[in-house]
Protein backbone atom coordinates (compact mmCIF):
# COMPACT_ATOMS: atom_id res chain seq x y z
CA UNK A 1 0.00 0.00 0.00
CA UNK A 2 1.22 3.46 -0.85
CA UNK A 3 2.41 5.18 2.29
CA UNK A 4 1.99 8.62 0.80
CA UNK A 5 -1.77 8.55 0.99
CA UNK A 6 -3.17 10.61 3.83
CA UNK A 7 -5.72 8.06 4.99
CA UNK A 8 -6.70 9.91 8.14
CA UNK A 9 -7.58 12.94 6.06
CA UNK A 10 -9.73 10.96 3.62
CA UNK A 11 -11.56 9.09 6.38
CA UNK A 12 -12.42 12.40 7.97
CA UNK A 13 -13.13 14.36 4.78
CA UNK A 14 -15.57 11.80 3.33
CA UNK A 15 -17.50 10.98 6.48
CA UNK A 16 -20.65 12.50 5.03
CA UNK A 17 -20.64 9.79 2.36
CA UNK A 18 -20.21 7.05 4.95
CA UNK A 19 -16.53 6.23 4.40
CA UNK A 20 -16.21 5.71 8.16
CA UNK A 21 -18.90 3.01 7.95
CA UNK A 22 -16.83 0.88 5.57
CA UNK A 23 -15.12 -2.19 6.98
CA UNK A 24 -11.34 -2.14 7.36
CA UNK A 25 -10.97 -4.67 4.55
CA UNK A 26 -12.88 -2.47 2.10
CA UNK A 27 -11.08 0.71 3.12
CA UNK A 28 -7.71 -1.01 2.68
CA UNK A 29 -8.75 -2.33 -0.73
CA UNK A 30 -9.84 1.20 -1.74
CA UNK A 31 -6.66 2.94 -0.55
CA UNK A 32 -4.34 0.26 -1.93
CA UNK A 33 -5.59 0.96 -5.46
CA UNK A 34 -4.84 4.70 -5.27
CA UNK A 35 -1.92 6.35 -7.00
CA UNK A 36 -0.41 9.65 -5.90
CA UNK A 37 0.55 12.23 -8.51
CA UNK A 38 2.02 15.69 -8.08
CA UNK A 39 1.20 18.40 -10.59
CA UNK A 40 2.52 21.88 -11.30
CA UNK A 41 0.65 25.07 -12.09
CA UNK A 42 -0.72 25.04 -15.67
CA UNK A 43 -0.35 21.25 -16.02
CA UNK A 44 -3.31 19.65 -17.76
CA UNK A 45 -4.57 16.63 -15.87
CA UNK A 46 -6.97 15.89 -18.73
CA UNK A 47 -6.77 17.15 -22.31
CA UNK A 48 -9.61 17.72 -24.76
CA UNK A 49 -10.43 14.50 -26.62
CA UNK A 50 -8.76 12.25 -24.04
CA UNK A 51 -10.89 9.69 -22.24
CA UNK A 52 -11.13 10.40 -18.52
CA UNK A 53 -9.93 7.09 -17.06
CA UNK A 54 -9.51 8.10 -13.43
CA UNK A 55 -11.58 9.20 -10.52
CA UNK A 56 -9.51 11.82 -8.74
CA UNK A 57 -9.29 13.27 -5.27
CA UNK A 58 -7.34 16.47 -4.68
CA UNK A 59 -5.51 16.32 -1.36
CA UNK A 60 -4.12 19.85 -1.74
CA UNK A 61 -4.11 22.44 -4.50
CA UNK A 62 -6.51 24.24 -6.78
CA UNK A 63 -7.77 23.35 -10.23
CA UNK A 64 -10.48 24.19 -12.67
CA UNK A 65 -12.51 22.12 -15.10
CA UNK A 66 -13.22 24.05 -18.29
CA UNK A 67 -14.13 23.66 -21.94
CA UNK A 68 -14.15 25.59 -25.19
CA UNK A 69 -17.48 26.87 -26.46
CA UNK A 70 -17.17 28.32 -29.96
CA UNK A 71 -13.49 28.93 -29.27
CA UNK A 72 -14.15 30.66 -25.97
CA UNK A 73 -12.67 29.34 -22.73
CA UNK A 74 -15.49 28.60 -20.26
CA UNK A 75 -14.79 27.53 -16.67
CA UNK A 76 -17.19 24.92 -15.31
CA UNK A 77 -15.99 24.71 -11.76
CA UNK A 78 -13.12 25.57 -9.43
CA UNK A 79 -12.10 22.93 -6.91
CA UNK A 80 -9.88 23.14 -3.83
CA UNK A 81 -8.49 20.83 -1.12
CA UNK A 82 -10.40 17.63 -0.57
CA UNK A 83 -12.53 17.86 -3.74
CA UNK A 84 -13.18 14.82 -5.87
CA UNK A 85 -13.81 15.02 -9.59
CA UNK A 86 -14.05 13.38 -13.00
CA UNK A 87 -15.02 14.64 -16.43
CA UNK A 88 -18.56 13.35 -15.99
CA UNK A 89 -19.63 12.39 -19.52
CA UNK A 90 -16.25 11.03 -20.45
CA UNK A 91 -15.69 9.00 -17.29
CA UNK A 92 -19.10 7.36 -17.20
CA UNK A 93 -19.58 6.87 -20.95
CA UNK A 94 -15.95 6.00 -21.67
CA UNK A 95 -15.92 8.66 -24.39
CA UNK A 96 -13.53 11.46 -25.42
CA UNK A 97 -13.78 14.39 -23.02
CA UNK A 98 -14.97 17.83 -24.10
CA UNK A 99 -13.77 19.04 -20.70
CA UNK A 100 -10.17 19.87 -19.77
CA UNK A 101 -8.75 19.84 -16.26
CA UNK A 102 -6.10 22.46 -15.51
CA UNK A 103 -4.01 22.77 -12.39
CA UNK A 104 -4.05 26.36 -11.05
CA UNK A 105 -1.87 25.83 -7.99
CA UNK A 106 0.61 23.01 -7.25
CA UNK A 107 -1.49 19.97 -6.44
CA UNK A 108 -1.21 16.57 -4.85
CA UNK A 109 -3.81 14.27 -6.35
CA UNK A 110 -4.90 10.70 -5.64
CA UNK A 111 -6.07 8.74 -8.67
CA UNK A 112 -8.06 5.55 -8.93
CA UNK A 113 -8.94 3.99 -12.28
CA UNK A 114 -12.46 3.39 -13.56
CA UNK A 115 -11.69 -0.33 -13.78
CA UNK A 116 -10.60 -0.44 -10.12
CA UNK A 117 -13.68 1.49 -9.02
CA UNK A 118 -16.02 -0.86 -10.86
CA UNK A 119 -14.19 -3.82 -9.34
CA UNK A 120 -14.55 -2.32 -5.87
CA UNK A 121 -18.27 -1.72 -6.40
CA UNK A 122 -18.82 -5.24 -7.70
CA UNK A 123 -16.75 -6.83 -4.95
CA UNK A 124 -18.11 -4.91 -1.97
CA UNK A 125 -21.76 -3.90 -1.72
CA UNK A 126 -20.88 -1.36 0.97
CA UNK A 127 -18.42 0.32 -1.36
CA UNK A 128 -21.07 0.53 -4.04
CA UNK A 129 -23.37 2.39 -1.64
CA UNK A 130 -20.52 4.74 -0.71
CA UNK A 131 -19.89 5.45 -4.41
CA UNK A 132 -23.59 6.11 -4.98
CA UNK A 133 -23.57 8.65 -2.14
CA UNK A 134 -20.72 10.45 -3.86
CA UNK A 135 -22.56 10.49 -7.20
CA UNK A 136 -25.67 11.73 -5.41
CA UNK A 137 -23.62 14.55 -3.87
CA UNK A 138 -22.50 15.68 -7.33
CA UNK A 139 -26.10 15.55 -8.57
CA UNK A 140 -26.98 17.82 -5.64
CA UNK A 141 -24.23 20.26 -6.63
CA UNK A 142 -25.44 20.30 -10.24
CA UNK A 143 -29.04 20.81 -9.13
CA UNK A 144 -28.02 23.80 -7.04
CA UNK A 145 -26.28 25.20 -10.07
CA UNK A 146 -29.40 24.61 -12.20
CA UNK A 147 -31.43 26.50 -9.64
CA UNK A 148 -29.05 29.43 -9.80
CA UNK A 149 -28.89 29.42 -13.57
CA UNK A 150 -32.66 29.48 -13.92
CA UNK A 151 -33.10 32.81 -12.19
CA UNK A 152 -30.12 33.95 -10.16
CA UNK A 153 -28.39 37.25 -10.72
CA UNK A 154 -24.66 37.40 -11.38
CA UNK A 155 -24.25 38.50 -7.77
CA UNK A 156 -26.04 35.43 -6.39
CA UNK A 157 -23.92 33.19 -8.61
CA UNK A 158 -20.72 34.78 -7.39
CA UNK A 159 -21.79 34.38 -3.77
CA UNK A 160 -22.41 30.70 -4.43
CA UNK A 161 -18.94 29.99 -5.77
CA UNK A 162 -17.33 32.01 -3.00
CA UNK A 163 -18.98 29.66 -0.53
CA UNK A 164 -16.99 26.80 -2.09
CA UNK A 165 -13.64 28.58 -2.44
CA UNK A 166 -13.84 31.82 -0.38
CA UNK A 167 -10.57 33.35 -1.59
CA UNK A 168 -11.14 32.39 -5.22
CA UNK A 169 -10.89 35.96 -6.53
CA UNK A 170 -7.40 36.26 -5.11
CA UNK A 171 -6.32 32.94 -6.58
CA UNK A 172 -7.57 32.90 -10.18
CA UNK A 173 -7.99 35.43 -12.98
CA UNK A 174 -11.21 37.42 -13.13
CA UNK A 175 -11.67 36.40 -16.78
CA UNK A 176 -11.95 32.78 -15.67
CA UNK A 177 -14.41 33.62 -12.92
CA UNK A 178 -16.51 35.72 -15.34
CA UNK A 179 -16.76 32.82 -17.79
CA UNK A 180 -17.86 30.58 -14.96
CA UNK A 181 -20.64 33.00 -14.06
CA UNK A 182 -21.63 33.43 -17.69
CA UNK A 183 -21.05 37.20 -17.54
CA UNK A 184 -18.55 39.60 -19.10
CA UNK A 185 -15.48 40.61 -17.05
CA UNK A 186 -16.96 44.16 -16.92
CA UNK A 187 -20.18 42.93 -15.33
CA UNK A 188 -18.16 40.89 -12.85
CA UNK A 189 -16.20 43.94 -11.82
CA UNK A 190 -19.42 45.95 -11.33
CA UNK A 191 -20.87 43.12 -9.22
CA UNK A 192 -17.72 42.96 -7.09
CA UNK A 193 -17.82 46.72 -6.61
CA UNK A 194 -21.41 46.53 -5.40
CA UNK A 195 -20.62 43.66 -3.04
CA UNK A 196 -17.60 45.47 -1.63
CA UNK A 197 -19.59 48.66 -0.99
CA UNK A 198 -22.31 46.69 0.75
CA UNK A 199 -19.79 44.95 2.99
CA UNK A 200 -18.12 48.18 4.07
CA UNK B 1 -52.12 0.61 -3.15
CA UNK B 2 -51.41 -2.64 -4.98
CA UNK B 3 -48.45 -4.68 -6.03
CA UNK B 4 -46.99 -4.28 -9.46
CA UNK B 5 -48.48 -6.61 -12.05
CA UNK B 6 -47.08 -5.43 -15.31
CA UNK B 7 -43.33 -5.04 -15.05
CA UNK B 8 -42.67 -4.64 -18.77
CA UNK B 9 -41.95 -0.95 -18.50
CA UNK B 10 -39.47 -1.51 -15.72
CA UNK B 11 -37.75 -4.36 -17.52
CA UNK B 12 -37.54 -2.24 -20.65
CA UNK B 13 -35.83 0.43 -18.53
CA UNK B 14 -33.30 -2.07 -17.27
CA UNK B 15 -32.58 -3.16 -20.82
CA UNK B 16 -31.94 0.39 -22.00
CA UNK B 17 -29.61 0.83 -19.04
CA UNK B 18 -27.74 -2.33 -20.03
CA UNK B 19 -28.22 -3.96 -16.65
CA UNK B 20 -30.93 -6.52 -17.47
CA UNK B 21 -28.40 -9.29 -18.14
CA UNK B 22 -26.40 -8.59 -15.00
CA UNK B 23 -29.23 -9.32 -12.60
CA UNK B 24 -30.30 -12.92 -12.01
CA UNK B 25 -34.05 -13.48 -12.59
CA UNK B 26 -34.73 -14.45 -8.98
CA UNK B 27 -33.10 -11.22 -7.75
CA UNK B 28 -35.18 -9.21 -10.18
CA UNK B 29 -38.36 -10.97 -9.07
CA UNK B 30 -37.55 -10.19 -5.47
CA UNK B 31 -36.93 -6.51 -6.28
CA UNK B 32 -40.12 -6.23 -8.30
CA UNK B 33 -42.09 -7.68 -5.39
CA UNK B 34 -40.91 -4.72 -3.29
CA UNK B 35 -42.22 -2.15 -5.74
CA UNK B 36 -45.49 -0.48 -4.83
CA UNK B 37 -47.70 1.19 -7.41
CA UNK B 38 -49.47 4.35 -6.32
CA UNK B 39 -52.11 6.14 -8.35
CA UNK B 40 -52.47 9.91 -8.24
CA UNK B 41 -54.97 12.37 -9.65
CA UNK B 42 -54.00 15.46 -11.54
CA UNK B 43 -52.60 18.10 -9.08
CA UNK B 44 -51.99 15.59 -6.27
CA UNK B 45 -48.78 16.10 -4.34
CA UNK B 46 -46.66 12.96 -4.45
CA UNK B 47 -43.95 14.40 -2.20
CA UNK B 48 -44.24 17.46 -0.02
CA UNK B 49 -41.22 19.63 0.68
CA UNK B 50 -39.83 18.88 4.15
CA UNK B 51 -40.91 15.24 4.11
CA UNK B 52 -38.32 12.55 4.59
CA UNK B 53 -38.80 10.34 1.61
CA UNK B 54 -36.18 7.70 1.04
CA UNK B 55 -37.58 6.34 -2.19
CA UNK B 56 -36.90 5.92 -5.84
CA UNK B 57 -39.74 6.94 -8.15
CA UNK B 58 -40.38 5.39 -11.56
CA UNK B 59 -43.03 7.18 -13.57
CA UNK B 60 -45.21 4.40 -15.02
CA UNK B 61 -47.92 6.61 -16.52
CA UNK B 62 -48.47 10.35 -16.65
CA UNK B 63 -46.05 13.19 -16.05
CA UNK B 64 -44.80 14.80 -12.84
CA UNK B 65 -43.02 18.00 -12.02
CA UNK B 66 -40.56 18.68 -9.23
CA UNK B 67 -40.79 22.27 -8.01
CA UNK B 68 -40.00 24.59 -5.13
CA UNK B 69 -40.77 28.16 -4.19
CA UNK B 70 -38.32 31.01 -4.35
CA UNK B 71 -39.25 34.57 -3.45
CA UNK B 72 -42.93 33.74 -3.86
CA UNK B 73 -42.48 32.20 -7.32
CA UNK B 74 -42.74 28.51 -8.12
CA UNK B 75 -39.67 27.19 -9.91
CA UNK B 76 -39.90 23.99 -11.94
CA UNK B 77 -36.85 21.85 -11.43
CA UNK B 78 -37.68 18.66 -13.28
CA UNK B 79 -40.37 17.45 -15.69
CA UNK B 80 -40.50 13.65 -15.74
CA UNK B 81 -42.84 11.74 -18.06
CA UNK B 82 -43.50 7.98 -18.21
CA UNK B 83 -40.31 5.94 -18.35
CA UNK B 84 -38.29 8.32 -16.19
CA UNK B 85 -36.82 7.42 -12.83
CA UNK B 86 -35.47 9.68 -10.12
CA UNK B 87 -34.77 9.66 -6.38
CA UNK B 88 -35.19 12.56 -4.00
CA UNK B 89 -31.41 12.62 -3.84
CA UNK B 90 -31.10 14.63 -0.65
CA UNK B 91 -33.42 12.20 1.21
CA UNK B 92 -32.29 8.89 -0.21
CA UNK B 93 -28.58 9.58 -0.05
CA UNK B 94 -28.28 12.50 2.33
CA UNK B 95 -30.90 11.64 4.99
CA UNK B 96 -32.26 15.18 4.67
CA UNK B 97 -35.84 16.37 4.23
CA UNK B 98 -37.04 16.83 0.64
CA UNK B 99 -36.03 20.24 -0.70
CA UNK B 100 -38.79 20.29 -3.33
CA UNK B 101 -42.36 19.14 -4.01
CA UNK B 102 -43.36 16.51 -6.52
CA UNK B 103 -46.74 17.00 -8.18
CA UNK B 104 -48.78 14.91 -10.64
CA UNK B 105 -49.62 17.01 -13.72
CA UNK B 106 -51.80 14.24 -15.15
CA UNK B 107 -53.39 11.16 -13.63
CA UNK B 108 -50.26 9.16 -12.77
CA UNK B 109 -49.16 5.68 -11.88
CA UNK B 110 -45.94 5.86 -9.94
CA UNK B 111 -43.76 2.87 -9.11
CA UNK B 112 -42.11 3.33 -5.76
CA UNK B 113 -39.05 1.55 -4.39
CA UNK B 114 -38.28 2.21 -0.73
CA UNK B 115 -34.71 2.41 0.44
CA UNK B 116 -34.58 0.26 3.56
CA UNK B 117 -36.28 -2.88 2.23
CA UNK B 118 -34.29 -2.52 -0.98
CA UNK B 119 -30.99 -2.32 0.89
CA UNK B 120 -32.06 -5.33 2.95
CA UNK B 121 -32.66 -7.27 -0.23
CA UNK B 122 -29.27 -6.24 -1.60
CA UNK B 123 -27.59 -8.17 1.21
CA UNK B 124 -29.10 -11.28 -0.34
CA UNK B 125 -28.70 -10.17 -3.97
CA UNK B 126 -25.80 -7.71 -4.26
CA UNK B 127 -26.35 -7.47 -8.03
CA UNK B 128 -29.40 -5.32 -7.36
CA UNK B 129 -27.05 -2.43 -6.66
CA UNK B 130 -26.63 -2.23 -10.46
CA UNK B 131 -30.13 -0.82 -10.68
CA UNK B 132 -29.66 2.28 -8.59
CA UNK B 133 -26.04 2.74 -9.67
CA UNK B 134 -27.03 2.74 -13.36
CA UNK B 135 -30.01 5.07 -12.95
CA UNK B 136 -28.06 7.39 -10.70
CA UNK B 137 -25.28 7.59 -13.29
CA UNK B 138 -27.82 8.43 -15.99
CA UNK B 139 -29.40 11.06 -13.75
CA UNK B 140 -25.97 12.58 -13.08
CA UNK B 141 -25.26 12.91 -16.79
CA UNK B 142 -28.73 14.34 -17.36
CA UNK B 143 -28.04 17.02 -14.74
CA UNK B 144 -24.67 17.86 -16.27
CA UNK B 145 -26.35 18.36 -19.66
CA UNK B 146 -29.04 20.46 -18.03
CA UNK B 147 -26.42 22.79 -16.52
CA UNK B 148 -24.72 23.07 -19.92
CA UNK B 149 -28.03 23.80 -21.60
CA UNK B 150 -28.98 26.53 -19.13
CA UNK B 151 -25.57 28.15 -19.33
CA UNK B 152 -24.94 28.17 -23.02
CA UNK B 153 -27.99 27.50 -25.10
CA UNK B 154 -30.38 30.03 -26.60
CA UNK B 155 -34.05 29.88 -25.61
CA UNK B 156 -34.80 28.11 -28.88
CA UNK B 157 -32.09 25.49 -28.38
CA UNK B 158 -33.28 24.83 -24.83
CA UNK B 159 -36.83 24.38 -26.03
CA UNK B 160 -35.72 22.01 -28.83
CA UNK B 161 -33.73 19.96 -26.35
CA UNK B 162 -36.77 19.66 -24.10
CA UNK B 163 -38.98 18.63 -27.05
CA UNK B 164 -36.47 15.95 -27.98
CA UNK B 165 -36.77 14.57 -24.43
CA UNK B 166 -40.52 15.03 -24.05
CA UNK B 167 -42.35 15.44 -27.37
CA UNK B 168 -45.56 17.54 -27.34
CA UNK B 169 -44.78 18.75 -23.87
CA UNK B 170 -46.96 21.84 -24.16
CA UNK B 171 -50.04 19.70 -24.69
CA UNK B 172 -49.38 18.15 -21.29
CA UNK B 173 -47.73 20.83 -19.17
CA UNK B 174 -48.82 24.47 -18.62
CA UNK B 175 -46.52 26.82 -20.51
CA UNK B 176 -45.75 28.67 -17.29
CA UNK B 177 -44.04 25.56 -15.90
CA UNK B 178 -42.23 24.90 -19.14
CA UNK B 179 -40.87 28.46 -19.22
CA UNK B 180 -39.75 28.16 -15.62
CA UNK B 181 -38.05 24.85 -16.33
CA UNK B 182 -36.13 26.45 -19.21
CA UNK B 183 -35.20 29.51 -17.16
CA UNK B 184 -36.92 31.88 -19.61
CA UNK B 185 -39.98 34.13 -19.31
CA UNK B 186 -43.37 32.93 -20.60
CA UNK B 187 -43.19 35.75 -23.20
CA UNK B 188 -39.91 34.45 -24.57
CA UNK B 189 -41.34 30.94 -24.71
CA UNK B 190 -44.33 32.11 -26.74
CA UNK B 191 -42.01 34.04 -29.10
CA UNK B 192 -39.91 30.90 -29.61
CA UNK B 193 -43.04 28.87 -30.35
CA UNK B 194 -44.40 31.43 -32.79
CA UNK B 195 -41.10 31.46 -34.65
CA UNK B 196 -41.11 27.67 -34.90
CA UNK B 197 -44.68 27.61 -36.22
CA UNK B 198 -43.75 30.10 -38.95
CA UNK B 199 -40.87 27.88 -40.09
Amino acid sequence: MDKNIDKEYLLNRYKEFGIDQLSQEVVDDFFSRMKVVKKKRHDLLLKEGEVCENFAIMRTGLLRIFHYKKGKDISDVFLGDGSFFVSIDSFFNNSPSDRLIEILEPAEIYLISRKDLIELCDKHLEFDLFSQSMIAFVIGVLQKKVELLQFATAEERLEMILQDVPDLMQRVSSVQVASYLGVTPETLSRVRGRMARRNE
Amino acid sequence: MHKLKNIDLLLYQFQTLGIADKIPPEALDAAVSLIQVEEYNKRDLIVKKGEICKKWFFVGEGIVRVFFEKNGTEITDLLAPEGWAFPMVECYYGNMPANANVEALEPCKILILEKDPFLGLQKQYPELAYITRAILKRFLIYNQHRVDSLMFETAEEKYDRLLANIPKILLRVPSLYVASFLGITPETLSRVRAKKTKK
